[in-house]
């Protein structure tokens, strides 16, 4: 039997090592995976016990952070421990963040203060004194550095801090909570408090009892809070913020299985193909090894033994390479969830991707050797058996076209099974290839595509009016050339059934250029709001909803919904007037201006609002550099990601090619000397090999086409519904999916040519006289 | 495609110093050893020597199927022995036509269409090539039931008629035939002599080898290879239908004797 494996090795060492290759990148990817999925949640988890860090946090204003309010926290259900520090929570402008300026909300600590829950760790210093720490995600995506001077805009006020050291923190980890952490050491925090009164907050940090839900503790907080009469500026629990951050690592999981599924799918469909051949070929020396007393069994192990230690080989070896991939993949991952992660081999990975190939390489391998145990030895070396008599190819006077044509089409429709597998092979490979151009197409060619898919509104520039100024200052920049329109659009902060989230406020939503609206209508009255995907469940349109804020509690009627990904769905719209409904000091606060060009350049603009409008705008922000930065990166990001989808359907492409067109040299050897002998030259069986894969290849491709002209759209918004997009903004312009079918078949003809050269040494004489 | 054919008796081969070696694992074997033959038109040529002797291997390097070692062909003046692969299998499909042992028909094809398969070389028109195809299926007593079929469903010697007609299909100047009764019976090797016999009568160039003395008679001129070079050779005289005994067998008898044979 050992010796019968050897010889099949021998015969067959070019179709082993194809599969070995492709078994190989799917064991990376699958080991990648697995690795990742036992060890990144893990390691969170380990980093919040190490750090203890709080279920729930719940800041109120320092004013508002009363022994009552202290009683109703303590007594909520499922509230086991609370630890109450002094904070600052105020609306920042980070400037020079990973090149632009990034709004959001930061939270600064008193660094010395001691703390059982929402413990730090500094992971770098500066060495001499600092007067700000930073959290990792901040110093990792924003770009900064122990020693570095980062420049904050707190609460409309510039301030300029030296960075005294990089820390480790669980509570918010990354921009995904809305809030970044900074911390201070004593007497800096002592002065920011001075310059901030009004940002001065009491952050509780709540562990919950063993057992209960975080998310559900919140929320009962939130509405005890509420009923109580306190307002609660920011709330957060563990496990949202655990998925916020942990969603990145999900996907990329995600993608490599997949991917992983797929490039195995096609080594086992190579594997059952190729030792159907083997069989089929080699039937009359399997009747004579019967016939010697060789069982079925026997036969069948020593055909399959190869194909196992093939796959095993080559798994152990992907999963050596997956050990360098996977610590990339890690920190990538690392750098978008904030915390600090190094992947490390994991057994457990290992073990479950050698069992899964193995056993999938066995289940098929058996099935294409299971026609072996029924084969009679006699009728087997007379050729007679029923199964292994090929059955003969069509008439060439049944096949259109000259006499040529028809020779290859006849060989063309010779083989089903191997039709079958180049057919899927380009079916599949023209999915992926359509879905990576579609990507492409949204990230790389119209970026603004995948930018707006993604993000909330972004106009070119913001302006912040000083208080009583907002319909001047709207009037002066209208009047700066370049400037196509001027809207007011606020971000406040409301309250629905407990739960904080933005509210944006506007009377121009119709005006805005990137429409988050995905059901109903924007709001245009007092009365009026439309909510969030998150919310959408709950509150039907029509329906009414509970709006909160400070001490007021006002009903609207829910007359649309929008998206927002970044707040994870959580928001709602107000007209000016609506919001005003709720706090009636709006009227005469600040409207933030959104500015819209007309392809001016906005530094230009920019200066125009700073020398006209100097007494009315306190800031203004370059919206369109953050966007650049932003489509930037995520055209980058997907660009790579479609080269690697591009490079993936390539390379299984003609690995397949390679090893169906060897077979079928090694096959059909016999007649290709025959053939030669006629006086057909070795460019003409090779066009000859090629011809036969392109109807096959060209159905596929065709299939492929329409299903991806069909399928785009919907597949798309599906997944992006899994990260919070309910309105994909994506382009699926019907020439992508027909190039791909385009650009595949041509591929597969080129390689297929390339692959059919070993043709040029067949030896008519050789084959005749043996 | 027509071929212009000069005045038989001319010489449509010849080579000249013709060597053919081949390497084992440990030693060089000369088959052909500077070997001068002419193949004359119209000459239906037997090739006959003892096991061994090369007799295939010159077949084969006179049809281009196997580069010699050393010397050169020359096809109507054409050095053969010059040309490189593809240029080979062009001149094959102008020139020659085979008639292998084993007839070498494409297994899952039935026989008109190996013949059409061959035919596709020189012309385009499938019913045209059809058409030509059943005329010579008709010349070898093939009918459309039998042509129908492929290889494994018809006998050793329907299968080698057949395999005849592919050869002819081009209209190939000369014919190869290498031990073409090799594997049948007497009945079926009588009725394949009877049609290169008739080929020949039509003024088909054949040549053939063999080692069956019977077959031998049916040439006009037989040849005989011995250490690699031709020993000695033998006029017949046309094949006149009759019976095989008498003056040609003995005529060949006694050459065969002088030989060795």
């Amino acid at each position: 039997m050992r010796t019968l494996a050897l010889h099949q090795w021998r015969r067959n060492k070019g179709t082993f090592l194809g599969f070995g290759v492709i078994i190989l990148i799917a064991a990376c990817m699958l080991g990648s995976a697995l690795t990742l999925l036992f060890t990144v949640g893990p390691r969170y988890t380990a980093l919040a016990d190490e750090l203890h860090t709080a279920d729930v946090d719940i800041v109120v204003p320092r004013t508002a952070a009363t022994a009552d309010v202290r009683d109703v926290i303590d007594h909520t259900t499922g509230v086991a421990a609370v630890e109450p520090h002094d904070v600052l929570l105020m609306d920042t402008q980070i400037h020079d963040f990973r090149g632009t300026d990034f709004a959001i909300r930061t939270m600064i600590a008193d660094a010395d203060a001691p703390r059982t829950l929402n413990q730090t760790r500094v992971l770098a210093t500066s060495g001499d004194s600092g007067d700000l720490y930073i959290a990792q995600y901040t110093a990792r995506f924003g770009q900064f550095a122990p020693g570095d001077r980062i420049e904050l805009q707190l609460a409309g006020h510039d301030e300029s801090f030296r960075i005294a050291g990089v820390v480790e923190e669980m509570e918010f980890g990354n921009a995904g909570s809305q809030i970044l952490a900074f911390s201070a050491p004593a007497a800096r925090f002592a002065q920011l408090e001075r310059d901030h009164p009004e940002s001065r907050m009491t952050e509780y940090a709540v562990r919950v009892d063993a057992g209960a839900d975080p998310r559900a503790v919140r929320s009962r907080l939130e509405r005890a809070l509420a009923q109580a009469g306190t307002p609660v500026a920011a709330a957060i629990d563990a496990s949202s913020v655990r998925a916020t951050r942990m969603m990145v690592s999900q996907l990329i999981i995600l993608i490599l299985v997949v991917f992983a599924v797929l490039v195995t799918i096609v080594s086992l469909a190579l594997c059952t193909f190729h030792i159907r051949n083997i069989v089929e070929t080699d039937r009359t020396d399997m009747g004579v090894l019967k016939a010697l007393g060789y069982t079925g069994a026997m036969i069948s192990r020593a055909m399959m033994a190869p194909y196992l230690l093939v796959c095993v080989g080559a798994t152990v070896i992907g999963l050596a390479l997956s050990t360098l991939a996977t610590p990339a993949i890690g920190s990538l991952i690392a750098l978008q969830a904030g915390f600090t992660f190094h992947a490390q081999a994991d057994m457990r990975a290992w073990a479950i991707t050698i069992a899964a190939l193995a056993g999938v390489t066995l289940l098929f391998a058996w099935i294409g050797v299971r026609s072996l145990r029924a084969l009679q030895p006699i009728e087997a070396i007379r050729g007679t058996d029923a199964r292994g008599r090929r059955h003969a190819m069509r008439p060439l006077n049944r096949m259109p076209g000259s006499a040529r044509t028809a020779v290859s089409l006849q060989q063309a429709a010779a083989s089903p099974a191997r039709n079958l597998l180049v057919g899927c092979m380009a079916f599949l490979m023209t999915l992926l290839v359509s879905f990576a151009a579609t990507l492409a197409y949204n990230a790389a060619v119209t970026p603004g595509n995948l930018y707006n898919t993604l993000s909330t509104e972004t106009p070119q520039v913001i302006a912040t009016p000083a208080a009583g100024g907002n319909a001047e200052a709207a009037q002066r920049i209208r009047a700066i050339r370049g400037v196509q329109n001027v809207i007011a659009y606020t971000t406040a902060r409301v309250g629905i059934a407990g739960t904080q989230m933005p509210a944006f406020v506007s009377d121009d939503f119709d005006a805005t250029r990137n429409d988050i609206r995905y059901e109903g209508n924007h709001p245009a009255t007092a009365h009026e709001i439309a909510v969030g995907s998150a919310l959408a469940d709950a509150h039907t349109i029509g329906s009414k909803v509970k709006v909160s804020h400070g001490g007021a509690a006002l009903s609207y009627t829910v007359v649309g919904y929008i998206q927002s990904v970044n707040d994870g769905g959580t928001v709602c719209e107000l007209t000016n007037a609506g919001y005003t409904r709720l706090d009636p000091d709006f009227a005469y606060s600040p409207h933030t201006l959104y500015v819209y060009c007309d392809g001016a350049d906005t530094a230009h603009v920019i200066r125009a609002i700073e020398s006209t409008c100097a007494d009315l705008v306190t800031h203004t922000t370059d919206m369109e550099r953050m966007r650049d930065t932003s489509q930037q990166m995520y055209g980058s990001i997907m660009s790579a990601v479609s080269l690697a989808m591009l490079i993936l359907a390539i390379g299984l492409t003609g690995l397949v090619l390679m090893m169906v067109i060897r077979s079928t040299i090694v096959r059909e050897r016999r007649r290709f000397g025959i053939l030669k002998a006629l006086g057909y030259t070795s460019g003409q069986l090779m066009r000859q090999i090629a011809a036969a894969l392109m109807p096959a290849t060209a159905a596929g491709a065709v299939l492929g086409a329409l299903v991806a002209g069909m399928a785009a759209r919907p597949v798309t918004d599906a997944l992006f519904a899994t990260v919070g997009v309910m309105r994909s903004q994506f382009d699926h312009p019907a020439l992508l999916p027909i190039a791909a079918a385009l650009a595949l078949t041509a591929v597969q003809g080129a390689l297929a040519l390339g692959f059919a050269t070993p043709i040029r040494t067949i030896s008519p004489y050789q084959l005749i006289t043996e | 495609m027509a071929h212009s054919h000069p005045p038989t008796g001319t010489a449509i081969i010849s080579a000249r110093g013709l060597t053919q070696s081949f390497r084992t694992a440990d030693r060089e074997q000369t088959v052909l050893n500077g070997l001068d033959v002419d193949i004359r038109r119209g000459d239906f040529t037997a090739i006959m020597g003892p096991s061994g002797a090369g007799k295939s291997t010159l077949l084969y390097a006179l049809a281009g199927l196997e580069r010699p070692t050393a010397g050169t062909i020359k096809f109507d003046g054409e050095t053969i022995t010059d040309m490189r692969d593809d240029a080979l299998a062009v001149f094959r499909r102008a020139h020659c036509g085979f008639v292998f042992q084993q007839h070498q028909l494409l297994e899952r094809m039935s026989l008109i269409d190996n013949v059409i398969v061959a035919g596709a070389l020189t012309m385009r028109s499938k019913p045209r090539i059809t058409t030509k195809a059943r005329e010579l299926f008709s010349l070898v007593h093939l009918d459309e039931r039998a042509q129908a079929r492929t290889s494994a469903q018809v006998s050793g010697g329907e299968a080698q008629r057949a395999s005849i007609v592919r050869a002819l299909i081009n209209a190939p100047e000369l014919v190869f035939a290498d031990e073409p009764t090799g594997a049948l019976n007497s009945h079926n090797s009588q009725a394949v002599l009877d049609v290169f016999c008739t080929l020949h009568a039509n003024g088909q160039s054949i040549v053939m080898v063999t080692h069956d003395r019977h077959s031998a008679l049916r040439a006009n001129r037989v040849l005989y290879l011995r250490d690699g070079a031709i020993a000695g050779e033998c006029t017949l005289g046309a094949w006149d239908g009759g019976e095989p005994y008498g003056e040609r067998e003995h005529t060949l008898a006694v050459f065969l004797n002088e030989m060795g044979w």
